[in-house]
């Protein structure tokens, strides 16, 4: 009988398997631009980093990711990397600005994988260098968090002058979204203490409901209240202290396979 | 009388609702037919981006290997091979792609001789131009594996449409012909390779 179980139930799992082993993760959440999925850096690296690369982010548009992940399900790190950079949209869709750093800590390997609209600014070659004397030792050396600073450092500095984010911030709906549902909280905010103060009656939510429903549902759905109260902790940017900052997610940017990988 | 005006009224209405079906599935099929060949552009340029890469990395590895001369010469044959056989995009075949794929597929064989080569020779292994021009071969390879999924992707769902019902009908007539998928050959689409 037991066995019966059992058997049925590996036979399940392998049936199952191929559909698991398709599977790739999904971004964490809330979301963020270090995905550290297997631990390898501390918490508060991983929010100093963040929100290094969101700061980024938000000057220029370019999205710089840093994944670890450990089940590459069989792929080589570069094609599992290229799959997940297009999957996850990195970059802006129509610019393809995005890059990713993705960690194997169990199999001490890794790959930078730069978007198409980055492949001139961000060559296989200046890739294959970053791996090379920036990350391979100070991986060596255990010290994570000081390599990938400095190595996003190299990458910031070489594809800061290729996207500016004015553009993006005009075209883009997050942004406004986020600026657009702040001002109605806090005119809300101010209507409510105002009409409390004065001892009037109570503002009556029959007339504020119609308004206030579909100016929420006007923002995007995952940009808009979604990443403002992820978001609260930081909105200060530079403060660095509080969580990861309000970040709406790769923008649509696809990849082309450009890229060097190494071991450590 | 009434009754066979509404019959005239209903037979107009699914006459000019077919035409207009008819229209935007001709449209549809042109769209996606202009996507098979921008992919299929997308392939060639990668594939001569690794041709691009060959000269320069020959010249390198001569410098520190100049009597592996056979290894060179099947190198720059291959390329120039290659490098001849062209594939007109509207209209390929299945033996077109074949060719094409087989002429590449020597390239790369001879490719990967040359850096087995050059595997043998430290100080070149070590030399800071022939890391670079490997890493960008790599990249290259990484490219061409890309591009060629894209272009299956793309050339099954236009073959799809086109085999599918109300389109099957005047595809042929407006010549929407099959594309070919690229087998995978090189190991190029075939992933999972476990490693311990």
């Amino acid at each position: 009988m037991n066995r019966q179980r059992l058997t049925f139930f590996i036979v399940l799992m392998t049936l199952l398997w191929p559909l698991c082993a398709q599977q790739l993760p999904k971004p964490m959440v809330p979301l963020r631009l270090v995905n550290d999925f297997t631990g390898l850096l501390s918490e508060q690296d991983q929010i100093t980093l963040s929100n290094k690369l969101l700061d980024f982010n938000n000057q220029t548009s370019t999205q710089i990711y840093v994944v670890t992940y450990d089940d590459l399900q069989g792929y080589d790190i570069d094609d599992f990397g290229n799959r997940l950079g297009t999957t996850w949209g990195i970059g802006q869709q129509g610019k393809n600005n995005g890059l990713l750093i993705l960690i194997s800590p169990e199999l001490h390997k890794m790959t930078i994988q730069t978007g198409y609209g980055l492949e001139g600014a961000v060559p296989d070659a200046i890739c294959d260098r970053i791996i090379r004397n920036v990350l391979t030792p100070s991986f060596q050396a255990g010290e994570y968090y000081a390599g990938l600073d400095s190595a996003t450092n190299v990458l910031m500095s070489l594809t800061r002058g290729e996207y500016t984010a004015e553009d993006y911030l005009k075209g883009g709906d997050d942004s406004p979204a986020l600026i657009f549902g702040l001002l109605v909280l806090i005119i809300f905010i101010f209507i409510i203490v105002s009409s409390s103060r004065r001892n009037n009656k109570f503002y009556s939510p029959k007339h504020s409901i119609p308004w206030w429903v579909l100016l929420g549902s006007g923002s995007s759905k995952d940009s808009g209240w979604g990443s403002f109260s992820s978001g609260s902790g930081s909105f200060g940017g530079s403060g660095g202290g509080g969580g990861f900052g309000g970040f709406s997610g790769g923008g649509g940017g696809s990849f082309g396979g450009g890229g060097a990988s190494g071991g450590w | 009388m009434k009754t066979s005006r509404i019959i005239l009224i209903v037979v107009v209405v699914a006459l000019v609702l077919l035409v207009f079906r008819g229209c935007s599935g001709y449209n549809n099929l042109v769209t996606m037919r202009e996507q098979v060949n921008r992919d299929w552009a997308n392939v060639e340029n990668v594939y001569q981006r690794r041709a691009d890469l060959i000269p320069n990395l020959v010249e390198t590895v001569k410098g520190y290997a100049a009597h592996e001369q056979e290894t060179f010469t099947q190198v720059v044959e291959a390329r120039a091979k290659a490098t001849s056989v062209t594939i007109d995009a509207a209209n390929m075949t299945e033996a077109d792609l074949k060719r094409f794929q087989a002429a590449q597929g020597e390239i790369s064989s001879a490719l990967s001789r040359l850096i087995a080569v050059a595997e043998s020779y430290p100080d070149l292994k070590a030399n800071q131009n022939f890391l670079e021009l490997q890493a960008q071969l790599e990249g290259t390879e990484n490219r061409i594996a890309v591009e060629r999924r894209n272009f299956n992707t793309t050339a099954q769902t236009y073959n799809t449409a086109i085999k599918s019902f109300p389109a099957v009908i005047f595809a042929g007539w407006f010549g929407f012909k099959e594309r070919p998928y690229f087998e995978s050959q090189e190991g190029a689409d075939v992933a999972p390779k476990v490693e311990f």
